[in-house]
């Protein structure tokens, strides 16, 4: 049986790939029978933990959660060519597709130096296409400093 | 942690960190070998946060394929 903690998380998860967009803590705990105030504490645990996921300052309000974001990012998702929210970042953007079981995924973003476009397809964790060719991903922090300051990784 | 159209646009951006041109990785590697471990695959079961850590048992490794230089080094 899933802890508390898991099920918060796999309800946000699937919240976002259901609608593009997190569940609010409320409508958790609706979904899993439990007192309000028992969610919004489990999911400021949840944040807790150390993945890439946070709220926005100050609030119980998910800004982020891998692999998607809250907040509008460079990474648009479309699945099935249905526009479907943001992606958390270019890394994350890669581990889309998991997510989605036999749909296409794509990614459409801009160069952060030019502003021209890239853009990726993928399906069941395999790269269809990307675009340009030479497209690389870039972490402007070490990895071993990302946590607490994934945001600006 | 960005896409850019390659290298040489990563060399050019305004905000590109001192030393971060070590932040360059190619995305196909990126998902042969990290984006395929169970710490992305199973994110959606039911108890992947319980076993989040098990999960990511292979993530080291993985990241040194893709990269043997510090900037890409685990905690």
């Amino acid at each position: 049986m899933p802890s508390d903690r898991a099920s918060l998380y796999h309800q946000v998860l699937a919240g976002y790939v259901e609608a593009g967009v997190a569940p609010h803590y409320l409508e958790i705990a609706k979904t899993l029978d439990w007192p309000a105030d028992h969610a919004r504490a489990v999911l400021h645990e949840v944040v807790g933990v150390g993945l890439p996921v946070w709220l926005h300052p100050g609030t119980d309000l998910i800004a982020s959660f891998a692999p998607f974001s809250s907040l509008p990012t460079l990474y648009r998702i479309s699945i099935d060519g249905a526009p479907h929210g943001y992606a958390q970042c270019g890394l994350e953007s890669l581990a889309l597709s998991w997510l989605f079981p036999d749909r296409e995924v794509r990614i459409d973003s801009l160069c952060p130096d030019c502003g021209e476009p890239i853009s990726l397809v993928m399906s069941g964790g395999e790269l269809l296409s990307i675009s340009p060719d030479s497209v690389v991903t870039h972490t402007n922090v070490p990895v071993s400093k990302w946590r607490g300051q994934y945001p600006l990784a | 942690m960005n896409l850019f159209r390659s290298e040489e646009h990563v060399g050019r951006w305004s905000l590109l960190a001192d030393g971060a041109a070590a932040g360059i990785a190619d995305p196909r590697r990126l998902l042969a070998e990290v984006f395929a471990l169970p710490r992305y695959t199973r994110r959606l079961d039911a108890d992947y946060l319980d076993r989040v850590g098990e999960h990511s048992a292979g993530l080291p490794d993985a990241l040194r394929r893709v990269s043997d230089d510090p900037w890409w080094a685990p905690a």
